[in-house]
């Protein structure tokens, strides 16, 4: 009896023993190597963001190696899928903290993410730049995001519709954060500008048809519909409203409106449809005197030579943030505390995403007039001038 | 199983064996990122030890399990935020779970098999619009943050390797209590209903109180997991709630093994350490995920605990026939 | 008051999607009643089907009667390897084991469409043309009727199989009672092969005529697959008729609910008259679950 019990004993930890071996021990930081983590939903229901990033991250960081590193030392970059997961998020930075040892983390990006993974991140004092405008990086911090807030692309939206006279206003906004947000932003800030807010209908993220919630709005008979949301539903609510025969002009949330915008909308886009955006998808109609002309062009050509296909500015933002962060180590070395000042001191970064420029009191990178008002015609990202 | 002695000894010698590999597994990975790892992995056990219980022992199929998470979460969330200590936070939130279970158990329970699942999910669904659309009370999609970390009586689980000990302290009781379960007379009823309702009636076994209660109790380890989820992370939002979670818990109670409560914990770990260990394979780890699933389900039908059982039983088996002629004994 | 138009249209919208629930219903209840496991990679192959079609109708200019076959045929093709390398009768798999290895290969699809077709959604053309037809004041889209008349003309070719060939009988015995078939003489094996051949051709023909509507993403498949088997359920698990009157149960349900009660909640709402049609009637719309 005493036997097989020991046996048996021996092969359970035997078993465990094993697996201690197989997993992956710390490596050890030397100071002779530049580590940058990347946490984003590269799969999963948000790697329309975090796919084009990690891939722009890793050609910031391919190039800068080819010309020779820093101080002729690699770079290395560590990159980890959050599949849009508050767990794994906090794992895997926890893991880029204390065992990959990296000296500055891009991303995550889905803001419940974020927001799982700051008070670690702040408590280890480990620089962070993340890919989403919702959460409010606090001065002072470690935290930092290049895009302007979320109230400046509702106003920049909210003043174009009110330069085309609409006065009342219907939203269909997705039942995630992003709709959510974007929809209390719209009915917080209309009355500014003169407009009432009329039907408000909700979808979810996966629906695959918008009539029904149409009808309503249409009901309602709006001077102009504001869609808010990300990815292709809201191609799919376009659809609906085509095929309702609906008149007014349709308004998008500026993360709604991906690279990919125009094969799903080819022949059944809404008459008029515009949208807050960023340089980068309007990069054709930019002055050649727009500092961020040159940087856009060129990350595009990069990125479309390698990847063979296009991006948008989730991919401009990883590039941009790549590049930052590489910057602040070539100064400073790989300190983070030193590498969060030495991104405080960042002015005027011409990315391809905006001009960048943080401060200690400051943790955003752009402001309102990072924003455009663009136009989809004739199957083109056009400049409303 | 040949007589109760046995499991019974079985049953001490694994929850040594659990205890002594949670104690060695502090020791070994102190200061790494995995201990953070491995709480999760102690809450998820916790929870999925309830689904092991319910599928296990009375073939039920919760296909909404992730709702009790977190109306567990939420409870405990927004209770601390009135002033409850976590304790009692805590406690309650369990309480509410396992009510919820109830009263819509009563319902539901009449219903059987693919249908019953259904409505399982029909009201994990529900469950999870109501956590998103209710901003009043649950903040909706943008969820609950600053959530502060487990307390009892003045201690505070301040860091990871606290709520390492906290979660697997808990999990290693909820291992315990379903073990017992499994091997007391309500247990055995269960079995009984699980195999064959009908004799299991014939047999004066009150088959409607015994599924609701299983139930129930599965509802109060989810929400119980749920509270402590909470405390943990400090950031909790409906997307974790959802339909997906509730299969990933499903999946794991299955892949664990259901023939056991030992079972979770080995689905818990899967649930953990998949991710992590298929990382390096990038994209191509969704096709990863699904070629394990495949393996473990094709030549391991009672999961990775029946793979551990079928060793001990073939390693029995050798030491009893030591050679050919002797007839053996024949092994449980 | 909502009046006639809108809810007549907010109706046909209903029925549309509730057309594709239906056809992925079929295949969830042609597989349960004969191998009595679910499917749940049916999603998988309405996938296959729009995605494929889109690649080479879109993509390399083929024919979209061509495309659309090829579709289907690789479809069934991927259906056949999965169900002989892995499902096949004589394996004796429990239902709980089948679930896992068919949802296994749902995670091997997805992840092999990702990679092949990209992590964008893809559009294909609708087959008529975008303009809508109009009835009253009531816009179809074209699209619309295609996968209405695909449901009516699987459905009558299901009958016609069911009630005329000996294939078809043969598939009705086994769904009846496996032994008893045996008894027979009829083939478990083919007849297990077969219903699953077929069901991932109902549901590559359903990923192609919704395609145009909905656009394809390598990770719709698990959703699509729920939704197919919400409405086999409805239904009743194992029966045809309820099958498709579960799909539309389920599509209508939706809009109306969305339409006219609550947006924010239509999917609470859906699940709530779902429930309550389960309490009421526990074996779905037309009982006819097998075993």
């Amino acid at each position: 009896m005493r036997t097989i019990l020991s046996s048996k004993i021996a092969a359970v930890l035997a078993a465990a023993a094993t697996a201690v071996v197989a997993v992956p021990t710390a490596e050890a930081q030397t100071a002779d190597s530049y580590k940058i983590g990347l946490v984003a939903s590269i799969t999963g229901p948000g790697s329309f963001l975090g796919d084009p990033f990690s891939k722009s991250a890793q050609l910031a960081v391919d190039r800068a190696n080819a010309a020779g590193g820093i101080n002729g030392k690699k770079i290395e970059l560590v990159i980890y899928d959050t599949e849009a997961s508050a767990d794994k998020s906090l794992v895997f930075v926890k893991r880029l903290i204390s065992d990959d040892k990296v000296s500055v983390i891009l991303g995550p990006d889905f803001s419940g993410t974020v927001r799982a993974v700051l008070p670690t991140t702040e408590a280890a004092g480990v620089p962070v730049l993340y890919n989403t405008p919702v959460i409010e990086p606090k001065a002072g911090s470690f935290h930092f995001t290049p895009w302007p807030s979320e109230e400046a692309s509702y106003r920049v939206a909210l003043t174009s519709l009110k330069a085309r006279g609409v006065k009342k206003v219907g939203i269909l906004a997705t039942t995630d954060l992003s709709g959510e947000s974007g929809m209390k932003q719209v009915q917080r800030l209309a009355g500014e500008y003169g407009i009432t807010v009329g039907t408000v209908e909700r979808m979810e993220m996966q629906d695959k048809d918008a009539t029904s919630q149409l009808t309503n709005i249409k009901a309602s008979s709006p001077d102009a519909v504001f869609f808010v949301g990300s990815g292709a539903t809201v191609a799919v609510a376009c659809k609906a409203y085509t095929r309702l025969d609906m008149k007014q002009p349709v308004i998008i949330s500026t993360g709604a409106v991906s690279a990919n915008f125009p094969t799903l909308l080819k022949g059944i886009a809404p008459a008029t449809l515009i949208f807050p955006t960023y340089k980068m998808l309007l990069v054709n109609d930019l002055p050649a005197s727009d500092p961020n002309r040159e940087p856009i062009l060129t990350f595009l050509k990069l990125f479309e030579d390698k990847y063979k296909r296009k991006t948008d500015f989730y991919g401009g933002a990883g590039w941009d943030l790549a590049n930052i962060a590489i910057d602040a180590m070539r100064k400073v070395g790989t300190d983070r505390t030193k590498i969060r000042d030495a991104i405080q001191q960042v002015k005027n970064y011409p990315g391809t995403m905006a001009v960048l420029t943080f401060a200690p009191d400051n943790h955003r990178g752009a402001g309102v007039d990072a924003q455009l008002m663009g136009q989809f015609k004739d199957d083109k990202f056009v400049l409303i001038k | 199983m040949s007589g109760a002695r046995k499991p019974e000894r079985i049953t001490h010698v694994l929850l040594a064996v659990f205890a002594a590999a949670i104690v060695i597994a502090f020791a070994v990975f102190k200061g790494h990122y995995l201990i953070s790892a491995f709480a999760l992995g102690g809450i998820y056990t916790i929870a999925i030890v309830g689904l092991v219980l319910l599928t296990g022992l009375s073939g039920q199929y919760s296909l909404g399990h992730a709702a009790f998470f977190g109306v567990g979460a939420y409870a405990s969330a927004l209770l601390v935020g009135a002033q409850w200590p976590p304790l009692a936070a805590c406690l309650a939130a369990t309480a509410l779970s396992t009510i919820l279970a109830v009263l819509i158990g009563i319902p539901l329970l009449r219903l059987r098999g693919y249908v019953l699942a259904v409505a399982t999910l029909a009201f994990g669904l529900i469950t999870f619009s109501l956590l998103n659309g209710w901003r009043s009370l649950t903040l909706g999609p943008s969820g609950m943050g600053n959530i502060p970390p487990f307390s009892i009586a003045g201690f505070t689980f301040a860091d990871d390797a606290a709520d390492y000990w906290l979660a697997w302290g808990a999990a290693f009781f909820c291992v315990w209590a379903g073990a017992n379960l499994w091997r007391s007379r309500m247990g055995q009823a269960m079995l009984a209903v699980k195999r064959d309702e009908q004799a299991a009636a014939a047999l004066a076994i009150n088959v409607a109180a015994t599924k609701l209660k299983i139930f129930a109790l599965s509802a109060a380890f989810a929400g119980f997991a749920g509270s402590i989820y909470a405390h943990h992370v400090h950031f909790i939002a409906p997307e974790r709630f959802g339909m997906i979670p509730s299969f990933e818990l499903l999946l794991a109670a299955l892949l664990g093994g259901i023939g056991t409560p030992f079972g979770a914990i080995l689905g818990a770990l899967l649930l953990i350490a998949l991710p992590d260990i298929v990382v390096s394979l990038r994209d191509y780890k969704v096709i990863a995920y699904g070629v394990v699933f495949i393996l473990v389900s094709l030549y391991f039908p009672h999961g990775l605990a029946g793979m551990i059982q079928d060793v001990f039983a073939w390693a029995r088996r050798a030491r009893r026939s030591p050679g050919p002629g002797t007839s053996a004994a024949p092994a449980s | 008051m909502p009046d006639l138009t809108q809810f007549a249209q907010v109706v046909a919208a209903g029925l549309t999607s509730g057309s594709i629930y239906a056809l992925v219903a079929l295949g969830f209840s042609l597989v349960f009643a004969v191998g009595g496991f679910l499917n749940l990679a049916q999603g998988e192959f309405v996938i296959i089907g729009g995605l494929i079609t889109i690649a080479l109708f879109e993509g390399l200019g083929v024919p979209l009667p061509l495309a659309a076959a090829a579709a289907v045929v690789v479809a069934v093709v991927l259906g056949v390897v999965l169900q002989q390398l892995t499902l096949s009768p004589e394996r004796q798999l429990s239902p709980d084991a089948a679930l896992i290895v068919t949802l296994g290969a749902a995670f091997v699809a997805r992840g092999g469409a990702m990679i092949m077709f990209g992590k964008d959604p893809q559009a294909l053309s609708s087959f008529s043309g975008e303009r809508p037809l109009h009835v009253g004041n009531v816009a179809i889209a074209t699209q619309s009727l295609w996968i209405a008349g695909t449901l009516a003309v699987a459905s009558a070719a299901l009958w016609l199989f069911f009630k005329k060939t000996y294939a078809g009988k043969a598939m009705m015995a086994c769904a009846q009672s496996p032994t008893g078939a045996r008894l027979v003489g009829i083939n478990l094996r083919h007849i297990a092969l077969l219903s699953f051949a077929t069901s991932a051709g109902l549901g590559a023909l359903a990923g192609i005529v919704v395609a145009p509507l909905t656009f394809v993403s390598y990770d719709d498949g698990l959703a699509i697959a729920i939704k197919g088997f919400i409405a086999a359920v409805i239904g009743g698990l194992g029966s045809f008729p309820g099958a498709v009157a579960g799909g539309l149960f389920l599509g209508l349900a939706e809009n109306l609910g969305a339409a006219f009660i609550s947006s924010q909640y239509k999917d609470a709402l859906a699940f709530l008259g779902l429930l309550l049609l389960l309490l009421f009637r526990p074996g779905g719309l037309f009982g006819a679950a097998r075993r």
